[in-house]
């Protein structure tokens, strides 16, 4: 992991180029017929939705592979996990909540997508605060590992609420049925190239996140053996 | 149709102020206890030179 650790910068410097460039296409690309300019909402929202899903199946693998492993790589990228996620699914419901005003005419709506995903806001909170709320590194790690595997229930509920029940959500923007996606013309590339940089974003975010954790821990281990030496 | 840029800019800032100050953040964290791990083996290799 440390050599990962090292090239973040590098990872960081290239995703902030990608970002600005995806940038200068969303605001190049025409306004929709029917949304308007409130479609470039779209470009953040969709993207970090789909990162927020994502991020917590890599939790669910990293929680799995530590409980089965026991590997504190696996531990410290899964506490990073969730950090991340949480980020990702805050934006998602501020930037849906920003759009659904001016497009439904409400800013909430106990709908079966949103409802989802605030439950999933509220899973990655919950992991926070376990895993803060013990002060031995390996209970907290299985406890939170625990709760999350039990918690991926929620990402096929999110992912299928729009098929299975009527909702005021559309469905999916990247629907490959036999009619295409139903973001077509200039609006999709922006859409796609603006995935790609959430996905390298999350992946420099994490690991981020992870590089701090794994000093924090190394830190306090030291400490703890200074304090048993004197 | 009504201009809806207020609720864009508001959306782009948000994010930014999200993923751009978590970035900030855990990167001038990750730099502190970098340099803190480093004096604290450099005393730990005092001491023991000291021992020795």
């Amino acid at each position: 992991m440390n050599r990962l650790l090292a090239w973040n910068r590098w990872l960081g410097w290239g995703t902030l180029l990608l970002l600005s460039a995806c940038l200068w296409m969303v605001f190049h690309v025409p306004m929709d017929y029917q949304q308007g300019n409130a479609v470039r909402i779209l470009y953040v929202h969709v993207p970090s939705a789909k990162m927020a899903l994502f991020v917590y199946l890599i939790l669910t693998l990293f929680s799995i592979w530590y409980l089965w492993k026991k590997s504190e790589t696996a531990d410290i990228l899964a506490e990073a996990a969730a950090y991340v996620g949480a980020a990702f699914a805050l934006v998602t419901l501020v930037s849906g909540s920003l759009w659904g005003k001016p497009m439904w005419g409400t800013w909430w709506a106990w709908d079966a997508r949103l409802t989802s995903m605030l439950v999933l806001l509220i899973l990655y909170v919950g992991i926070i605060a376990l895993r803060n709320a013990f002060d031995d590194t390996v209970k907290g790690g299985r406890a939170t590992a625990i709760l999350a595997i039990f918690g991926a229930v929620d990402l096929p509920i999110i992912h299928f609420s729009v098929v299975w029940w009527r909702t005021l959500h559309q469905p999916p923007s990247f629907n490959q049925s036999a009619s295409g996606p139903t973001i077509t013309g200039p609006l999709l590339p922006p859409l796609i190239w603006m995935s790609v940089a959430f996905v390298l974003l999350g992946m420099f975010l994490l690991l981020l996140k992870a590089r701090e954790i794994q000093q924090r821990r190394t830190l306090d281990a030291m400490e703890l053996e200074r304090a048993s030496h004197a | 149709m009504p201009d809806y840029s207020v609720y864009v800019m508001v959306v782009y800032l948000f994010a930014a102020l999200v993923y751009g100050g978590l970035a900030w953040v855990w990167g001038r964290a990750g730099r502190t206890l970098a340099l803190r791990l480093t004096q604290m083996q450099d005393r730990e290799g005092d001491n023991h030179s000291v021992g020795r």
